[in-house]
């Protein structure tokens, strides 16, 4: 299961836009709705790991376009600070990533949750704390 | 503070000691609904296994699905429900957010319920149009509802207020559109900024020599508009300006305008003695090549403002238009201006570009015989060196061949741009009707893809092309070579109805150029925070429902920055627009909802962290005391919360807790429903 905080803006524009074209992408992508991507920290990313998420995805503006200003750079920062958590744990970086998407354009997003879901499967990297459960 | 404040802090206080209870004295009665939404759900969602399932989540007092939830009879059912089965908590499992809260809201805020006891969960977008497995949509559906329960059972009220609002109105761009939408503004009493780039105001419309389908001259018919905003005491017209700065949200824009300096005072009387003895000629941009203007001038006569413009660029400085001045408007010494606005809504009006058909290396553009179809129009205008004689720009003989091609630059993936700009087909049959009506022996030849005419009058107007003895060619150039030989230029095509390759021996080619977003609208739509589509136009907020909203609120979009369009569809999307940003002026407050962030001052250590991550700088803090929100300020992201090391700061109805319970119910359940298969 992998659970993807979509900002209100351009993410959930670009999965509405995704689901309108009728794109297709994996049932295992859930949805949780954040007003920004700059909601979505360190103890969101980690709680949905302690839950048996597999994977977590930030998906909020793209740089530059953040409606808060730079709220998705801040949101960034954080995820990389988990994921150096997750080194110092012992994990796999892969399995939380931050990406944007343009509300206009429904490939762009589907094309982040194909990318997550080839993190989440691929057997080379360490395993994901959701695996762990 | 407010009433509702002062509540949330005791049950903050509360949650502090005890975390695990619900943020609700009452205890959570929630309804879930699942909507079919005819077969575009329930065609691949189980519907009413979803209800059924739902029926034993939690906190669950009644669960059912119906065929349209966002009917008059499913909205009935939802507030006979609530009504029936004390419900203080409702779920939908419907379409998007956007799309439907506010529907659903509104239903029980008409029964006395806080309108974000609400709790909407997109199936259809996020789950039924995106899966095909019914099975596997539907166990995700089950996960939604689930999840959106869960959330539902941990929401809160929040109360709404009034902000009054300013009352005025900036519009950017004085083409026919943002006319048409300052004028609109101006009758319903609403003080109106026109800002505009250019010199002078009327957009491209001005620049037409004919108008289909009636071949009317549209300097005619904009003129009284054009007058009209001049003369309208609560319009107040800057020319030579551009927006660079906007901050504040709706209600309350701040607009930083900077206003090139013109070097001619408004008292200039518009006699020209300056221009007559300017000594430097330059081409005219506003006549793409096709007339000269002097370094003082005015693009074209009937130009508004009627005030001349000295262009600094190819002035030398020599002084002669100061002298012959008679009222000592030329003043060298003015500069640029900077002037802010405080508005309530904004419309953009910037417009469209024509395509520069360089790009398309095949054609040749730039060959003086090759000329788009706006310069086409400016050739026809009387106003112009031709003096509207239809002539080889070349060497000004009268072309014996013309090819008017169709689709440059527009149904063009190889350009980027794969739409149809929907208006050439009418110029492209208007001006070459209007070269054989001028020049009957003058061989016409049209080249096309498609004829599309849709609309009143439209079709009629291609037949009597068709009589006018127009050659209509379907078929696309692939090249339009200047001949080396000769002074002809070659038209190579296809007639795919007799699959003949031609080649055309033409005098004049006419490109129909498509229509393209302006550039440096990227500039502004970032300042303005607009959303734009791939094709650099500025994305509506609903293609069908919400055509004259932009991404953003309060600003709105009027004419051909939406889309290509024509001057009618212009005329009415610009009204349309300005009915749009005059709504919550005439109403004269907004109600802006205060799901904003909240600090709990007991647990808050004052690390300032949140002060420095807002970014719009709503949080402050006071020497000595703890920081503050500005409830108006706030724009409820939520960036601030993951910076808090302690969680004192939370977002309401996006708290830690309602968004941990979302969360937990979603993985939860997922498991469940993977063991109860094995």
């Amino acid at each position: 299961m992998i659970v993807a905080f979509l900002c209100q803006n351009c993410a959930q524009g670009a999965a509405n836009t995704a689901g309108v074209q009728r794109m297709r992408y994996s049932d295992e992508i859930h949805i949780v709705r954040v007003p920004c991507a700059g909601r979505a920290g360190a103890r969101e990313i980690l709680h949905a790991f302690n839950n048996g998420a597999e994977a977590v995805a930030v998906i909020g503006c793209c740089f530059g376009a953040c409606h808060f200003s730079d709220a998705n750079l801040i949101t960034l920062r954080r995820v990389k600070i988990v994921k150096k958590f997750l080194v110092e744990m012992g994990y796999s970086t892969d399995c939380v990533t931050m990406y944007t998407s343009r509300a206009a354009e429904g490939d762009t997003i589907v094309g982040d949750f194909e990318d997550i879901l080839e993190r989440k499967y691929d057997p080379e990297t360490p395993p994901c704390p959701g695996g762990a459960k | 503070m407010s009433k509702s404040e002062k509540k949330g802090k005791q049950r903050k206080t509360r949650k502090a000691k005890n975390k695990d209870e619900p943020a609700e004295q009452e205890r959570p009665r929630v309804g879930v609904f699942v909507c079919h939404c005819g077969e575009n759900i329930a065609g691949v969602v189980d519907v009413k296994d979803v209800a059924e399932f739902a029926s034993h989540l939690p906190n669950v007092e009644y669960s059912t699905d119906y065929l349209f939830m966002c009917s008059k009879q499913g909205i009935e059912l939802i507030q006979k429900a609530v009504k029936e089965h004390g419900l203080n908590r409702t779920v939908v499992a419907s379409c998007s957010y956007e799309q439907h809260w506010p529907t659903f809201a509104k239903a029980i805020s008409d029964l006395g319920l806080n309108p974000h006891m609400h709790t909407q969960v997109n199936i259809r977008e996020w789950c039924s149009w995106v899966t095909d497995d019914k099975k596997a949509a539907t166990e995700k559906a089950k996960r939604m509802v689930a999840a959106g329960v869960a959330r539902a059972s941990k929401k809160e009220p929040v109360a709404t207020r009034k902000i009054p609002i300013t009352k005025r109105t900036m519009v950017v761009g004085g083409g026919v559109a943002g006319l048409r939408a300052a004028m609109d503004l101006a009758e319903l009493g609403i003080p109106v900024v026109l800002v505009e780039k250019e010199t002078s105001i009327g957009g491209h419309m001005t620049m037409l020599n004919k108008t289909f389908p009636t071949n009317e001259c549209p300097m005619c018919t904009v003129s009284p508009l054009l007058n009209g905003v001049m003369s309208h005491p609560d319009i107040e017209v800057l020319t030579l300006s551009e927006v660079t700065n906007v901050e504040g949200t709706m209600g309350h824009f701040v607009v930083e305008v900077t206003t090139k300096p013109r070097y001619v005072h408004d008292n200039c009387t518009s006699c020209g003695r300056c221009a007559d003895v300017c000594p430097v000629e330059v081409e005219n941009e506003w006549d793409h090549g096709f007339g000269m203007r002097k370094a003082i001038y005015k693009p074209f006569p009937q130009a508004l403002p009627s005030v001349f413009t000295l262009d600094t660029k190819h002035c030398i400085d020599c002084g002669s238009c100061v002298i012959v001045c008679p009222v000592d408007a030329v003043d060298f010494s003015m500069t640029k201006e900077e002037r802010t606005f405080e508005v309530g809504t904004i419309v953009v009006a910037t417009g469209y570009e024509e395509y520069d058909p360089t790009e398309i290396t095949a054609y040749h553009y730039g060959h003086p015989d090759i000329i788009t179809q706006l310069q086409m129009e400016r050739m026809l205008a009387p106003t112009t060196l031709t003096k509207g004689k239809i002539v080889r720009p070349s060497n000004g003989e009268v072309p014996k061949t013309v090819v008017v091609v169709q689709c440059v630059g527009s149904r063009n993936d190889q350009v980027g741009n794969e739409y149809c700009t929907g208006v050439c087909c009418m110029f492209g049959i208007k001006n070459a009707g209007i070269i054989k009506d001028h020049l009957p022996d003058t061989e016409v030849y049209f080249c096309y893809i498609d004829i599309r005419t849709p609309g009143l009058y439209y079709e009629e107007y291609y037949k009597r092309a068709q009589k006018k003895g127009i050659r209509f060619i379907r078929g696309r150039p692939s090249t339009i070579t200047p001949d080396p030989t000769g002074d002809k230029i070659r038209v190579e095509v296809e007639d795919t109805l007799t699959h003949m390759p031609m080649c055309i021996e033409a005098d004049l080619v006419v490109l129909s150029a498509g229509m393209v977003a302006p550039r440096g609208f990227g500039k502004l739509s970032a300042k303005l925070e607009l959303l734009r589509a791939k094709e650099g136009f500025a994305k509506e907020y609903h293609v069908k429902m919400g055509p004259v909203r932009s991404s953003r609120d309060g600003v709105y979009l009027a004419g051909a920055i939406q889309g290509p369009k024509d001057i009618t569809q212009t005329v009415a999307h610009a009204g349309g627009a300005a009915s749009a940003a005059a709504q919550p002026l005439v109403q004269g407050f907004l109600e802006k909802r205060m799901d904003t962030a909240v600090i709990d001052e007991e647990l808050c250590i004052s690390c300032l962290g949140c002060v420095t991550t807002c970014p719009v700088g709503a949080i402050s803090v006071a020497e000595g005391e703890k920081p503050k929100v500005n409830d108006v300020a706030c724009k409820s992201c939520g960036a601030c919360v993951p910076a808090c090391p302690v969680g004192a700061i939370q977002i309401r109805n996006f708290r830690d807790s309602q968004l941990n319970a979302e969360v937990s119910a979603l993985l939860s359940v997922a498991a469940e429903l993977e063991g109860g298969d094995e």
